[in-house]
């Protein structure tokens, strides 16, 4: 059964339609890569998955809740969902460690040790632990990046959502981020990533899913995808773009 | 609103303006006066309270105005007034009496609020007043005079005062009378006493109509002035009561009829009006005179700590307000922004003398009587509240939304997230404007001396008034609010690089 399901979902700001009515599933340790052109939906379309964004007409149904529009309910959902944004959104006020400990304490009520020992555990697993005790003003955005991943992951999250991890990180640091996505691909996590780097689609997907004009416009394995075979006008003239 | 220093002739202009705008809003309403007046009467029994302990006699009184009264280096209450009132009083068989400093121009007003029992201020008695409150009987005879620097032989008779710029006491008799009688004089409303004699002293005016009393007490202490002319009138000070209070009236009338009979009302006088005048004036002062601060450090530092009091607790409500205001106008629910809006759009749309005047003689009328530190702490916590509420709601809106996103996408609540996430980046951003704020605060504070507030600028006005050295103690005043705005700022400044070591 999809971990992860949405039913027709659509989006217009005003008169402005941006999604125009998405089928998705996901099944529970699948990694889907989302690509497309700018201004596809590629974002609006992952921030309905855990309803940052309301649809305005569809439903999501996360391992077999619906998605609701009360508050409670979907707070205890979205707990059970890790997003990672392409700002990083650290919160600059805390270290790295209380980044992450935070919302284990506030949302799952564990105690500070408790919370502190799985931060630290997580901050080791994405390299980050020597800077535990550093604010986010002293990392680089790689290494905030990998913060905000252990942030993330804090929560013990079923699925995680990306949304372009690494377009705002200088080249030399996207590795640093893509090692840590790639392991945790490996640990068998659900994934949904959006992003430009092809060669992590490629390597690490098991679909991926072109969004264009708000539509999924091909959801296939990466080797179709990429492959000389692909016909797909569209997404001849956009590889042809960012290969 | 006064927050850029003002000229002392032009701040007095500005306030004088002001008083007289409230006395008409809040004081001059016969009607209402008179619903008020029924209120009491039907309680009854004043007089009784009075006799039995149970009531304090609340005589509201501008110390001022000597012989009449004035406050003495300790910070008491002294004069001709405040020695009669007190022997009226023992003798009427009333227990408790307590001495209120107002402004001369609030008196009938707080009379008329019940804020005060009793006027005793050197309060002529007219007709105009006798239609908001009563009067005793005459307890000593007045009358205006005339009075000019001791050099100045230009005026001898009031026709003389025409096109001359004469100085006048704010609510005081001779400001109607010289409008009938010499209507081409230019009057210069001041505050004080003191600022009148001072004004023709320094030759900011030409001339000073006032009491005659007052203006030779003031040549036998200090000089400088002389009396000219005959006496214009002849009126009668009288002690004012409101007008439900009848029984206290007479009370007082039947005790002065017998401190006259008994000689003692003839050496109260002669104490007053006769001893001191023979002393002679007083040599000429130097310019800065720190004995006038030393002298009167006690009564200084108790208005320091009254103002610092006032500081401390409206800073409080300040804040309070601020933030429940703040989060009414982000709040989801139309009713509560509404709320918000209306709030700051009323008290930031509105002098804040005049929201302090509303809160204490304003209110009274609707039922709601407030102790003047009640009322002062609450109008200075309302009106800076006003600006904290705007503090607050833009330091919250300049937190990047991603905070809020990031926060929620880990399942925390609306509200845990503004607890945890938002609210303390805000708070730092609100630092530096907040301090501002309050250095505001602080110096809108000196405006509740007009509510009776014996806080550090009515303590100058009194001390000027008895030593009438207005250079030394404003001087001396405006350095202490220099200093206590310094370690506002001062304070802010260092939780702020406390906390901001993430940024
Ligand atoms: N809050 C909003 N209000 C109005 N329009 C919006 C809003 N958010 C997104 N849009 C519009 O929706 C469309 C899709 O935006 P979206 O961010 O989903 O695209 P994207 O595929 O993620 O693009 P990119 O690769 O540039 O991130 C764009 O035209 C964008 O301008
Ligand atoms: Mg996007």
């Amino acid at each position: 059964m999809a971990l992860l399901e949405t039913f027709e979902i659509t989006k217009a700001y005003g008169d402005h339609q941006v999604l125009r009515g998405i089928d998705f599933a996901i099944e529970p340790g699948q990694v889907v890569a989302v690509i497309g052109p700018s201004g596809g939906g590629k974002s609006t379309f992952l921030r309905c998955l855990n309803q940052m964004e309301r649809p305005t007409t569809g439903r999501v149904v996360f391992a077999g809740e619906e998605l609701s529009a009360t508050e409670s309910n979907l707070d205890r959902l979205r707990a059970r969902m890790g997003m990672v944004f392409q700002q990083f959104n650290l919160f600059p006020h805390m270290t790295a460690l209380r980044n992450v400990v935070l919302p284990q304490m506030n949302v799952l009520g564990r105690t500070r040790e408790e919370a502190e020992r799985r931060g630290r555990a997580l901050l080791e697993q994405v390299g980050m632990l020597a800077k535990a005790d550093s604010y986010p003003n002293r990392l680089s955005g790689g290494q905030k990046q990998r913060v905000a991943i252990a942030r993330a992951l804090a929560m013990d999250p079923e699925v995680m959502l990306f949304d372009e991890p690494t377009s705002a990180l200088d080249p030399e640091v996207v590795h640093d981020v893509l090692d840590v996505m790639t392991d945790l691909a490996k640990d068998g996590m659900t994934m949904v990533v959006v992003t430009h780097e092809m060669g992590f689609a490629r390597k690490v997907a098991d679909r991926v899913v072109f969004i264009d004009g708000g539509k999924i416009a091909a959801d296939l394995p990466p080797e179709e995808f990429f492959s000389d075979g692909n016909d797909n006008e569209r997404i001849r003239t956009f590889l042809a773009k960012v290969l | 609103m006064v927050r850029a220093p003002l000229g002392r002739r032009r701040a007095a202009a500005v306030l004088a303006g002001l008083v007289t705008c409230v006395m008409l809003l809040t004081g001059v309403s016969p009607a209402a006066a008179k619903e008020n007046g029924q209120d009491n009467g039907a309680q009854g029994g004043k007089l009784e309270r009075l006799r039995s302990g149970q009531a304090t006699l609340r005589v509201g009184t501008d110390a001022t105005f000597p012989p009449f009264e004035f406050t003495d280096a300790k910070g008491h209450k002294q004069g001709f007034d405040i020695e009669l009132v007190r022997a009226l009083a023992e003798r009427a068989g009333i227990k408790k009496v307590s001495f209120t400093q107002m402004p001369f121009a609030n008196i009938v007003p707080a009379l008329q609020a019940h804020q005060v029992d009793m006027g005793a201020s050197g309060i002529y008695i007219s007709d105009e007043r006798s239609r908001v409150i009563d009067f005793t009987d005459v307890y000593y005879p007045g009358g205006l005079a005339m009075f000019v620097a001791e050099k100045n032989d230009s005026v001898t008779s009031l026709a003389d005062l025409a096109g001359k710029r004469i100085a006048v006491q704010v609510g005081t008799k001779s400001v109607e009378w010289l409008k009938e009688h010499q209507p081409r004089a230019h009057l210069i409303t001041v505050q004080t006493n003191e600022q009148m004699f001072s004004a023709a002293r320094l030759g900011q005016a030409d001339a000073v109509v006032t009491g005659a009393p007052a203006g030779q007490y003031f040549i036998a202490q200090h000089g400088g002035l002389k009396q000219v002319g005959k006496r214009l009138t002849d009126e009668n000070y009288g002690y004012a009561l409101p007008k439900s209070d009848a029984a206290v009236t007479a009370a007082f009338n039947a005790a002065l009829q017998k401190m006259k009979d008994d000689g003692s009302y003839t050496a109260l006088t002669k104490k007053w009006f006769e001893a001191k005048s023979g002393s002679g004036a007083k040599k000429e002062q130097p310019l800065l005179n720190p004995r006038t601060i030393v002298d009167s450090w006690g009564q200084i530092q108790s208005g320091l700590l009254v103002s610092i009091a006032v500081i401390m607790m409206s800073l409080c409500l300040s804040l309070l307000l601020g933030t429940a205001g703040g989060l009414a106008r982000l709040s989801g629910l139309m009713p509560l922004r509404w709320l918000g809006s209306a709030y700051v759009s009323v008290i930031r749309g509105t002098p804040f003398v005049v929201q302090l005047f509303f809160v204490y003689f304003g209110l009274p009328q609707l039922g709601l009587q407030l102790p003047p530190m009640v009322a002062g702490v609450l109008a200075l916590g309302l009106y800076s509240g006003s600006y904290v509420t705007e503090i607050f709601r833009g330091a919250v809106q300049s937190v990047d939304r991603g905070q809020i996103e990031a926060a929620r996408s880990c399942g925390m609540s609306h509200a845990a997230a503004m607890r945890h996430v938002v609210i303390p980046q805000a708070f730092l951003r609100m630092l530096p404007p907040l301090g501002n704020e309050f250095v505001s605060l602080t110096k809108n504070s000196a405006l509740v001396s007009f509510i009776t507030i014996g806080e550090l600028f009515m303590v100058g006005q009194t001390i000027i008034s008895r030593t009438f050295d207005a250079l030394t103690v404003y001087l001396f005043i405006g350095l202490l609010y220099y200093i206590l705005t310094n370690i506002i700022g001062f304070a802010t400044h260092t939780i702020e690089k406390k906390m901001a070591v993430y940024v």
